[in-house]
């Protein structure tokens, strides 16, 4: 051991090799194998419902301002063939037809209002948006 | 990271626990929560301090939680290639008192110790790593080296 009277020794490199003898722990090789076991498993571990819901989220609402862009153009289309009439009441619901691909609007009784069994072409769409009246 | 920090880590944690299975868990979540958090960890700063605050934390929380029994002998160590069976028994025997020793001490003095003349830090990382100034730890050092040689001295000759 160096001289313990001085403050500010440089470090004492026979006690810290006998500190590391003693404080070693058994069989490094088996912890370090424990500890990429237990990085292996967080890796894999499943995520929690929070996550999931917000990997969902950036599709799902993308889904949704598209099912809305189709829906207002749609409207706007249909206002047009029919000489520029906007469905009575205007609180109209789109939902998306699962089965054909198609277009079900619906009012707020929930009476069918129209039914297209298939989707307005977004060209279509934006043309009646832009078209001045 | 586990190859390179883990024994530096398990000794580490074992000042503060003086227990082989609770070290080894506190590395353990230590390891996992420094993996999880790497985005606080400030590159322009020296990793090997950062890691060895959470595994201090780790091992902290660990005695909280487990409330383990105290200072109680180490036992283990790995015996030196080329010593001869006296030698090793001798050595055996001043590790036992080592630990005995390193008991007495408060568990700041005995890091200060450990990180400072083991695992070579300065004693400003030191200061960061427990949190306290920098003039401390010196005092630290030197007043748990004055008790080590104290209760070592009369053993030094025959390990060595």
């Amino acid at each position: 051991m160096t001289d313990p009277t001085d403050i500010t020794p440089a470090p004492d490199r026979g006690l810290g090799a006998l500190l590391r003898e003693t404080y070693a722990g058994r069989d490094d090789a088996a912890f370090v194998a424990r500890l990429e076991a237990a990085f292996a498993a967080a890796t894999a571990a499943p995520r929690s419902l929070w996550d999931q819901l917000g990997a969902w989220a950036r599709p799902g609402l993308a889904a949704a301002a598209v099912a809305l862009l189709a829906a207002g153009g749609y409207l706007g289309w249909q206002a047009a063939a029919t000489g520029g009439l906007a469905p009575a009441g205007g609180d109209v619901a789109a939902v998306p037809e699962a089965a054909n691909g198609g277009l079900v609007l619906l009012d707020a009784q929930g009476s069918e209002v129209l039914r297209s069994p298939v989707a307005p072409e977004p060209g279509v769409l934006l043309a009646s948006l832009l078209e001045t009246p | 990271m586990a190859r390179r920090y883990a024994a530096e880590a398990r000794r580490v944690a074992r000042v503060v626990l003086h227990d082989d299975a609770d070290a080894d868990d506190a590395v353990q979540d230590a390891f996992l929560s420094a993996w999880r958090n790497i985005a606080r960890y400030d590159p322009a700063r020296p990793f090997r301090p950062w890691l060895m605050r959470i595994v201090l934390n780790a091992a902290r929380n660990v005695r909280r939680r487990e409330r383990v029994r105290r200072a109680e002998p180490i036992a283990e160590a790995q015996p030196s290639p080329a010593a001869s069976p006296e030698q090793e028994t001798a050595r055996a025997l001043l590790r036992e008192r080592l630990a005995a020793a390193m008991a007495l001490l408060p568990e700041r003095a005995r890091l200060a110790l450990m990180l400072f003349d083991a695992e070579g830090y300065t004693s400003g990382e030191i200061a960061e790593m427990l949190g306290r100034p920098e003039g401390t730890i010196r005092s630290d050092v030197f007043h748990a080296r004055r008790v080590l040689r104290a209760r070592l001295a009369p053993h030094l000759e025959d390990a060595s």
